[in-house]
């Protein structure tokens, strides 16, 4: 039997390989891995280019294709490309958070040594055996093969060397891959968003994909209400819960719902604010 | 009864409580020495020098595939690089 709590949020995942990005596709992993984080933060509501966040850290820090790039350097092209994004970027990680991460519904992305997996079957390239970028999209107990196994995004996984898209991996490969990169085991990582019910959500849509209309933040859950200002793609809303309102329309969805809104970008409203549910919420309906 | 995985809102909890430790807020690489797998490497390097190919287990390029991505091509290897 597997036990497996049901995650929020995890109901799509999106898989690229790093050979199908055209620029600088045999150094381009960690570019790859960064334009999948965005789409995942942004719940599918934006679709990155993994050329572009190249071309930006090359233009901006002089990085030819013939080297690799680092988290550091991708999340600044991000923020300048996709703002806010924020991946809680992190050193000296034990693995134990990472699987907290995981468990909790949140994206995982570890720098790791590929050579770790050469001679297994999840190994994509026989001759590469440096720095190597990936995410972990879930985890899960298989009481078949009884053991910790990961869904592994390997940007290498194109469909030639082995199958194209996810995979599940055991845990102990997993962790010993991100481990064996420094000295001290603790490994390099980065995280998406929460799907925690208290965690502050992000507006997702610039504007209505059908009308055009820029969101509005509302006096009170009435579409009617006063407008108290206009919403912004990224803008981070601290809030006490969802209550329903009068009927909205947005991107073609309807609903009724709305986010009871504490603080904009982490300064506090009061009173609350109000904000339809559909600008926080991506295409499969996560929020 | 098998292991199980966390609660995702007990998994959140312990996630943002390490998060906020000051013990563990390095954004920039720390000063230490990087891990070097030199017997991994040793090996690859043995296998392609004795002119072995993959050892077993591993995948193949078959026959109508993408020529594009050839694993045994040693341009691949100088090509790819770390990122």
């Amino acid at each position: 039997m597997t036990v497996q709590a049901t995650i929020p949020g995890t109901s799509y995942y999106v898989h690229k390989v790093q050979r199908g990005t055209g620029t600088c596709q045999w150094a381009n992993c960690n570019c790859t891995e960064h334009a999948a984080f965005v789409k995942k933060d942004y719940l599918g509501a934006v679709d990155a280019d993994p050329a572009a966040i190249r071309s930006w850290i090359h233009s901006h820090f002089g990085i030819a294709c013939s080297a690799g790039t680092n988290d550091v350097q991708n999340e600044q092209a991000l923020a300048a490309l996709y703002p806010p994004v924020d991946l809680t970027h992190r050193f000296d990680v034990p693995s134990q958070v990472d699987r907290d991460a995981l468990d909790a519904g949140r994206e995982v992305g570890v720098i790791e040594k590929y050579s770790i997996w050469h001679g297994t079957p999840w190994d994509c390239s026989v001759s590469f055996n440096g720095g190597h970028k990936v995410r972990y999209l879930r985890r899960k107990w298989n009481p078949t093969t009884n053991r910790f196994e990961r869904l592994r995004s390997d940007p290498l996984a194109d469909g030639i060397n082995g199958p194209k898209g996810p995979r599940w991996v055991p845990e102990s490969l997993a962790e010993a891959a991100a481990e064996a990169l420094f000295s001290d085991h603790n490994v390099e990582t980065e995280y998406t968003r929460s799907f925690a019910t208290t965690a502050p959500k992000r507006v997702v849509w610039a504007k209505d994909t059908k009308t055009g209309v820029v969101g509005k933040i509302r006096a009170a859950a009435d579409v009617a209400s006063a407008a108290m200002g206009s919403l912004a793609r990224g803008m981070k809303l601290a809030h006490s819960g969802v209550v329903t309102g009068t009927t909205w329309t947005i991107n073609g969805w309807t609903g009724n719902r709305w986010l009871r809104v504490t603080s904009i970008n982490g300064t506090a409203v009061s009173p609350a604010r109000y904000v339809a549910l559909g600008w926080v919420t991506g295409p499969t309906g996560a929020f | 009864m098998p292991p199980t995985t966390k609660h995702p809102d007990q998994a959140e909890h312990d996630f943002g409580a390490f998060l906020e430790d000051p013990k563990h807020q390095h954004r920039q690489k720390p000063d230490k020495p990087d891990a070097v797998d030199e017997q991994a490497i040793g090996e690859a390097a043995d296998w392609h020098k004795a002119g072995k190919g993959h050892p077993e287990g591993w995948h193949q390029v078959g026959e109508g595939e993408d020529a594009t991505f050839e694993p045994d091509d040693p341009v691949h290897a100088a090509k790819l690089r770390e990122g």
